[in-house]
Parts: structure tokens; C-alpha cells; sequence
């Protein structure tokens, strides 16, 4: 009986010592980012005219996704200095696929995201019907970001131009 | 040769036949000179400093912008958080902004709150916040958890506010109209209410203590008109000769002391020849001849000696030697012609001198002196002085510590592309200063701002990649927040100092030496920071020209008289107050200064004349074949009282300017009392036993005779 009690407890306070330790982030070297997000740059909606690249991953219902995306429409001198290829990679907590799919299946991707994610204009997308060539863009980045191991979103990695 | 007396009788019977005209004369060119001068007379020597700065041409070389960094402190009588204290002192940073010059202010206000927010899981973001855009309870929480950030800018109790403005020129700030108490931390400078009141506290003492001494009006009366017409003339000269240049408050004390003490001299003659019966112009006579040579070769000393550092390529120097070499040939001037005709018209015979019956107690006591004690005396001063000297040359910035006015070093690094090499300069550099300087609090970089980000990400290391360096810069720039750490094309870097470090001015001259030995180009940009390695790539060589103007001084001595023991006594008279006060500067840390330079220019001055006086009335009394006390007694009772008089009227008048809330006065007042006093004491104490011990003549006549008829 004192062996189950114990083994109880254990598996009580068992959550507490996996909550107080952080998890270890996968940190890629460039080397290896490189081509990763190559591969997923067709897919991008990009911004800006910079020579370094800022590769984001974001989801366009997070609160915090949408305060980056304000910060970087509203820098201009930024916009000359950095290209943004920003990808929309869903969090589990929201349900934004559909808001996925409108916007990517938009011609001016940026403008939308934009809408979207900086004024606040969310549109209807109950009617938004999955299109084969789009899921594969989503799934394409999210297989990426799990590679990159994209914990949070924002998340953001810069890329200085090729020599 | 120097026994020779002068006849005076014919050019003195011309000048008093045409004492009218030579007064008109004198008074005309006075007044046309007053016409001459440019009343810009200044009390700071920033300027002057800055003007010989190659460190200030370099940086504006590149171009990059120095500025004056003032501190202001705000005592605000309650914690910041209470009673609207927090919306009066925003208000308080606006004007500062808005001031006529200010470029930024760097304060609480001006200082980023860097934290992570989290909106749920897997979605957070690294902020970069200004500090004053929280609102007041989340600041409050923010200074409560990471005060250490801070720290530089409020006391614990958040009682006390500091802000540090950069600003073009020198910070003029009117903080009347505010509940709280503001201390702005710069050199207090004079204005012309200042300038009257020292003037007048100049004459005054002048006019008093004259008029004590000699127990008469004319005393402070010719004083006042030699001193005067000198120091006009002088000015109007220098800046006759230097077009522009401004006159520093200084320039003017040290052609007062120097013409005071040559007025002296022939007035005191004058005084003591009438007092003893001669008719004014048998008096007149007797001073002027007397005192003709003497005083032509301290003017001559004063001009090969002191004139030689006008070659020196600092216009401090320049401007301070000018002073005391012009003021020594116009006070000459001024003293064989205007004076005997002013003398010639006062009849009356004046009273005993109250010193008298000291000069003879001094020969008394000096006459017996020790040669052991003497010797331990120069053996110690030599000792000391080869360690000043040692000091200088091994540690100049000892001499230089800056008066503390701010606690901060600024400077910036130029860039091409940020990335791993200039992070681990700077980091490099902030480790390096932090093991080797505890005075310092914080330092500033785009490194420690970029490693704080990573921590409040909670990553964890030291170490920042390639990526990591991107990332947080990125982040500044995108917050807009990179101002404090990052110029235009440079990275910046605040060292901040402890409250009352003295090693600002040692660490500054690591940071170059540092930036030498990395072949890093780095720039020093607050105005402060120029100055102290102005003043210490001075330092060395004022020190090397100061001694070798002593040594000229003592080879002129030794010529005049012949004997090349003089050029010891002379070089030893002048050395002995320098080498103890620099001992002084350096046991008690006082910086070299401008005003320290003025005291040691006037000290030189005076010691040298006082030593040729000295030196001419023993050699002469003793040529004539008195006996050793007698000229002893000779050279205190004409040369000595002199003296005295000067001595202690300059270094009360000093004195009394310590009184003064302007930092320049207080210090030169300080400075030249001590040195004047000292100097003296060596006059009084040193040079009559120098004189004494190096005594060549090979009988004491008299005391020899006496000795003969005694045995008889």
C-alpha cells in the first residue's frame, strides 16, 4: 500500500519538475538554416528591399505576431535595410488555417497580411475551400519550421546575403 | 660687476624737471591702452586646453561631434512616485531638451526597459521599451526588480534624480520655477559681478595692508598706480601682440604679484632712506640706484627664464609666461620712470617700518645655523623631488585627475558592418577595464545591451554568435531604441564612474593606450574626457620646461654674480616650493590645473627676483667687507622686509579669494597662498643660509680683526 502511495506522489508531482525545466531549443547553424528556408522562400510573402533577409514565422490571429508585423510595416529605414519573407505557421492554440489559406491564396499576399494582421481587418473565411497547392505551401513551412524548431511566433531569423 | 652702484643723480634731476610730462605720458598711454583692451576676460581654461587638444582634432578629424556632458542633479525632497513628482520631473527633462544647444539627455526617461512578453503558450516577444512609456506602477516595478540598471540615474530611495545632458556648449540652465532642488555639476563660471567683487577685495587689501605696514596713504597710492598701470598695459600688450586671444582672470593675478613685489622693492628703499633723514630726492636716489641693477636682472631673469616656455606649442603656457615677462619689463618700466616722478612730489617724513626689529632677530638666529640640518634639508628635497619627478614621468595622470565634475567617459568606436569582431572589442574592453579600474558602476555598449537582451530571453552565456548579434540589433533597431548605443556609422560606449572615483582621468589613458595596442581607431566625445588628455600630453613636458627654466634661472644667477655656487642656490631657492607642493599634489591627489600653473608661474617669479635681491645685497655688503651677520642683517632689513610684505599681502589677498564660490578663484587662491608661503619661508629660513654655507669670501674681515686685536 505505501509503495502505491509513493508511487502516486511521484506521479503527482511528476508534471512540476518537467513545468520548472525549460526546454532546450534546437539552435541550427546557418549553414544548415540556409537551405532549410531557401527551400520555403518561394512560399514567403515577402516586404521590404534590404539586402539582409529576416526570415519570419508568424501566426496571423497571435496577439504577438500581429504587434511584430505593426513594428516592422511602420519602420521605413528598416524596409531598405532588411527583406522580410514572412511565413504564416499556425499555432496550436488558435484557428487560423482558413485565415491561412485566404491570405495565401491572394494575389497581393502582403497587402492582405497586412490587413489582416495590422488593422485588424479580419475577413469571413468560413467559405475558404483547401486548394491542394496551398496546403502543400503550409505543410512544406511547417515541416521547415519544425526542422528549424520554431517554438514560438513570432519567430524570427536573420540572414545576411550570400558572398 | 654687481657692487657696482649706478650715479643716478643727473637722470633723476631730468625726471623730476619733467615729472609733469612723464605722469601725462604715462597716464595717456594708460588710457589709450584702456581703449586697446577687450574686456574678455575669462575664468574657465577649458578653452585653453582645448585649443593645444590633439586628441579634439582627431576627433573632429573624423568627423564625429564632441559635446559637453553635464550632470544635473535633482534632489527632490519626496520619492519619485509621489505627489506628481514623476510628471514634474518629465516636465523638467523637457525643457532640459528643449534648451538652446542640448543635443540628448541621458536619464530614466531616456533609458529602455528590455523584457520578454508572453501572450499564452508559444507566442512571446522580446520588447525594447522606453522606461517612461510604462505606466507608473509598472515602472515602479521595473526600478524595484532590476535597480542595479538603473542606478546611474536615482538614489535607492528614489529620492534623488540624475540626468546627464549633452549639449553643444556649456550647459545654462534656470531651474528656479521647479518644487525640487537641481545642482548642475559644472565649473562655476564668473560673471562680471564676480570679477568687480575680486577686484575689489584686490585693491582693498592692497590699500589696507600697505597702509598698515607703512603707516601712510602714499604707500597703497603708489602701489595702486603701479599695479594698475601694469597690469593695463600688460594686457593691452598681449593682446597687442596676439590678436584675439582671450585673457584668463589668472594672467592678471600674475602680473599683479610681480609688479607688487618689483614696486616694492625700490618703495620700501625709498621709505627706509627717508625715514632715516634723507631729503626726498637723496631718498629717491638712494632706491632707484640701489635697486636699478637688481631689478633690471630680475627682469632679465624673468625673460630668459620664464620667457624661454613662450617656445612651448601650448597657448596656456604662451599666455601665462607673456604675462610675466611683460609685466616684468612694463612694471620696470613703470617703476624708474613714473615712480620717481609721482615720489617727487611727497615731502613728508614717514614712520618706521613695524618689521624692522624682526630682520635684525632673524639674522640673530640664522647666523648659527646647523650644517647637518641644512644638509638633511637638501638631501630630503632632493629625495623628494627625484620622486615627484619619478612620479611624473612613470604616472602623469596622477597629476591630472580631473576635478569631478562628471562621473562619465564617453567614447566611439567607427564601424563598417557590425558583427562578431566589433562585439568582442567591446566586450573585450569592458571586461579589461572592469578587472583593472573598481571605480567604475557601468558600462555601456551595444554589447552589454544585446547580452542583456539574450538573458531577458532567457538564453544563458556570454558569448554572442554571428546570429544572435543580428537578431537583438535588429530588435533595437526595429523598437527604434538603438540611440544610446549606436551613432551614426560608430558604436558608443558610456563608462559610468563610481560616485567620487578618482580614476577617470588613469582610465582614460588606458582606454587609449588599449585602443593603440588593438589598432583600434577610438574617439573620446565628451569634452571632459578631451581635456584630461589634453592636460596629461601637457603635463610632461611643462614639468621638463619648468625645471629647465629653474636651471636657466640659477646659470643667470651664477653669471651675474660670477660664482657658479649661485646657479645651486638659485636653482635650489626656486625648486625648493615647487618640489613640496608637487609632493603635496601627489600625496593629497590634487590635479594639475591651470590654476596650479599660475600659482608655480607666480612662485617662480617671485623666488627668482626675491633671490637676486637677496643675493646682490649679501654679495655687495660683503664685497664691502662686512661681516657675515652684517650682511645677513643688510639683506633682511632691505631685501627681506620687502619681501615679507609682498609675501603675506599676495597670500592673504589669495587667501581671501578661496572665500569665493568660483571654483577658479577658490583654487588659484588656494594654490598660490600655499605656494606663496612657502616660498617665502624659503626666502626667509633657506636662502640666507644657502647664502651663508656658499659664502667665498675668504676672510671675515672684521670679525677677524677683532679676533686679531682680542689676542693682542
Amino acid at each position: 500500500m505505501r509503495k502505491v502511495r509513493l508511487l502516486l506522489l511521484i506521479l503527482l508531482i511528476q508534471p512540476f519538475f518537467i513545468m520548472g525545466q525549460e526546454a532546450e531549443h534546437k539552435k541550427l547553424p546557418e549553414a544548415e538554416l540556409r537551405p532549410i528556408l531557401n527551400k520555403i522562400k518561394p512560399y514567403a510573402i515577402t516586404y521590404g528591399e534590404g539586402s539582409k533577409e529576416v526570415h519570419v514565422f508568424v501566426d496571423p490571429m497571435c496577439t504577438l505576431s500581429k504587434e511584430y508585423m505593426k513594428w516592422v510595416t511602420s519602420n521605413e529605414r528598416l524596409k531598405k535595410r532588411y527583406t522580410y519573407y514572412i511565413y504564416m505557421y499556425k499555432l496550436k492554440k488558435y484557428d487560423s488555417m482558413n485565415l491561412m489559406r485566404y491570405i495565401y491564396a491572394q494575389e497581393y499576399q502582403f497587402n492582405v497580411l497586412k490587413q489582416v494582421m495590422v488593422e485588424n481587418a479580419l475577413p469571413d473565411t468560413r467559405m475558404v475551400k483547401p486548394d491542394p497547392a496551398i496546403e502543400k505551401e503550409i505543410a512544406d513551412i511547417a515541416a521547415a519550421a519544425k526542422t528549424i524548431d520554431v517554438y514560438k511566433r513570432p519567430y524570427f531569423i536573420i540572414l545576411r546575403s550570400e558572398k | 660687476m654687481y657692487y657696482d652702484t649706478p650715479n643716478m643723480t643727473i637722470y633723476l634731476k631730468k625726471v623730476t624737471r619733467r615729472r609733469v610730462a612723464i605722469i601725462l605720458v604715462t597716464l595717456l598711454t594708460v588710457v589709450a591702452s584702456l581703449f586697446l583692451i577687450k574686456a574678455d576676460i575669462v575664468s574657465s581654461d577649458t578653452q585653453f586646453w582645448l585649443t593645444d587638444s590633439k586628441e579634439l582634432e582627431r576627433t573632429v578629424a573624423v568627423p564625429l561631434e564632441p559635446h559637453y556632458t553635464t550632470k544635473v542633479n535633482v534632489y527632490l525632497g519626496d520619492t519619485l512616485f509621489s505627489h506628481n513628482k514623476l510628471a514634474e520631473l518629465e516636465a523638467f527633462d523637457a525643457m532640459i531638451k528643449a534648451q538652446k544647444g542640448v543635443l540628448s539627455v541621458h536619464s530614466l526617461f531616456s533609458e529602455n526597459h528590455i523584457y520578454t512578453e508572453k501572450a499564452g503558450e508559444g507566442s512571446e516577444l522580446l520588447k525594447v521599451v522606453n522606461l517612461a512609456s510604462l505606466p507608473m506602477e509598472e515602472q515602479k516595478n521595473v526600478l524595484k526588480r532590476f535597480y542595479k540598471l538603473y542606478e546611474h540615474f536615482i538614489s535607492p530611495d528614489y529620492r534623488r534624480v540624475y540626468f546627464y545632458v549633452n549639449s553643444e556648449t556649456p550647459l545654462k540652465l534656470d531651474a528656479s520655477s521647479y518644487t525640487f532642488d537641481v545642482e548642475v555639476v559644472q565649473e562655476a563660471l564668473m560673471d562680471y559681478r564676480d570679477y568687480i567683487t575680486a577686484y575689489t577685495v584686490i585693491v582693498l587689501m592692497l590699500m589696507l595692508l600697505l597702509g598698515i605696514v607703512f603707516r601712510s596713504l602714499l604707500a597703497p597710492l603708489a602701489a595702486f598706480f603701479i599695479v594698475g598701470f601694469t597690469l593695463i598695459l600688460t594686457i593691452a600688450a598681449i593682446q597687442l601682440l596676439l590678436p584675439g586671444v582671450q585673457i584668463h582672470i589668472a594672467m592678471t593675478l600674475i602680473t599683479i604679484s610681480i609688479s607688487l613685489l618689483d614696486f616694492l622693492y625700490i618703495y620700501y628703499r625709498w621709505h627706509v632712506n627717508k625715514h632715516a633723514g634723507n631729503n626726498n630726492l637723496a631718498a629717491i636716489n638712494i632706491a632707484m640706484s640701489k635697486n636699478l641693477k637688481p631689478a633690471m636682472w630680475t627682469t632679465v631673469t624673468t625673460m630668459l627664464g620664464i620667457g624661454t616656455l613662450i617656445f612651448i606649442d601650448s597657448e596656456i603656457i604662451r599666455l601665462l609666461c607673456l604675462s610675466a615677462v611683460l609685466a616684468s619689463v612694463i612694471a620696470y618700466a613703470l617703476n624708474f620712470t613714473f615712480l620717481p616722478a609721482f615720489m617727487s612730489y611727497f615731502r613728508s617724513k614717514p614712520k618706521e617700518v613695524v618689521f624692522a626689529k624682526f630682520s635684525r632677530f632673524l639674522a640673530n638666529r640664522e647666523i648659527h645655523y646647523k650644517k647637518s640640518y641644512l644638509y638633511m634639508f637638501i638631501v630630503l628635497t632632493l629625495t623628494v623631488g627625484i620622486i615627484a619627478f619619478y612620479e611624473i614621468f612613470s604616472f602623469p595622470s596622477k597629476l591630472f585627475v580631473n576635478k569631478d565634475l562628471n562621473d562619465i567617459i564617453k567614447l566611439e568606436i567607427p564601424y563598417e558592418e557590425i558583427g562578431e569582431k566589433e562585439i568582442a572589442l567591446q566586450k573585450r574592453l569592458a571586461e579589461e577595464l572592469k578587472s583593472r579600474f573598481d571605480g567604475i558602476s557601468g558600462i555601456q555598449s551595444l554589447y552589454s545591451t544585446i547580452l542583456l537582451m539574450k538573458h531577458m530571453e532567457g538564453e544563458k552565456g556570454d558569448e554572442l554568435s554571428l546570429g544572435e548579434i543580428d537578431r537583438y540589433l535588429f530588435l533595437l533597431e526595429l523598437y527604434r531604441t538603438e540611440g544610446e548605443v549606436l551613432g551614426e556609422n560608430t558604436l558608443k560606449m558610456t563608462v559610468t564612474l563610481k560616485a567620487n572615483s578618482t580614476q577617470k582621468a588613469e582610465m582614460i589613458l588606458w582606454i587609449r593606450d588599449f585602443a593603440k595596442q588593438q589598432g583600434v581607431d577610438l574617439y573620446f566625445i565628451d569634452i571632459d574626457s578631451i581635456l584630461s588628455i589634453a592636460k596629461h600630453d601637457n603635463t610632461v613636458i611643462l614639468s621638463t620646461s619648468l625645471f629647465f627654466a629653474l636651471i636657466l634661472i640659477g646659470v643667470i644667477m651664477g653669471m651675474i654674480i660670477k660664482d657658479m655656487f649661485m646657479v645651486l642656490v638659485a636653482f635650489l631657492t626656486n625648486a625648493i616650493p615647487i618640489v613640496w607642493f608637487t609632493l603635496t599634489m601627489l600625496v593629497m591627489h590634487i590635479p594639475i590645473s591651470l590654476e596650479i600653473l599660475i600659482a608655480m608661474t607666480i612662485t617662480v617669479g617671485l623666488a627668482s627676483d626675491a633671490t637676486i635681491h637677496f643675493v646682490y645685497k649679501y654679495y655687495i655688503s660683503r664685497h664691502f667687507k662686512h661681516t657675515k651677520k652684517e650682511a645677513l642683517e643688510s639683506v633682511f632689513f632691505y631685501a627681506g622686509i620687502p619681501v615679507i610684505i609682498g609675501s603675506l599681502y599676495l597670500a592673504i589677498t589669495f587667501m581671501t579669494l578661496t572665500l569665493s564660490e568660483i571654483t577658479t578663484l577658490e583654487l588659484i587662491g588656494q594654490y598660490a597662498g600655499i605656494l606663496i608661503l612657502m616660498s617665502l619661508l624659503t626666502d626667509l629660513f633657506i636662502l640666507p643660509v644657502l647664502l651663508l654655507f656658499t659664502d667665498h669670501f675668504a676672510t671675515d674681515y672684521r670679525a677677524r680683526r677683532e679676533k686679531r686685536r682680542k689676542g693682542r
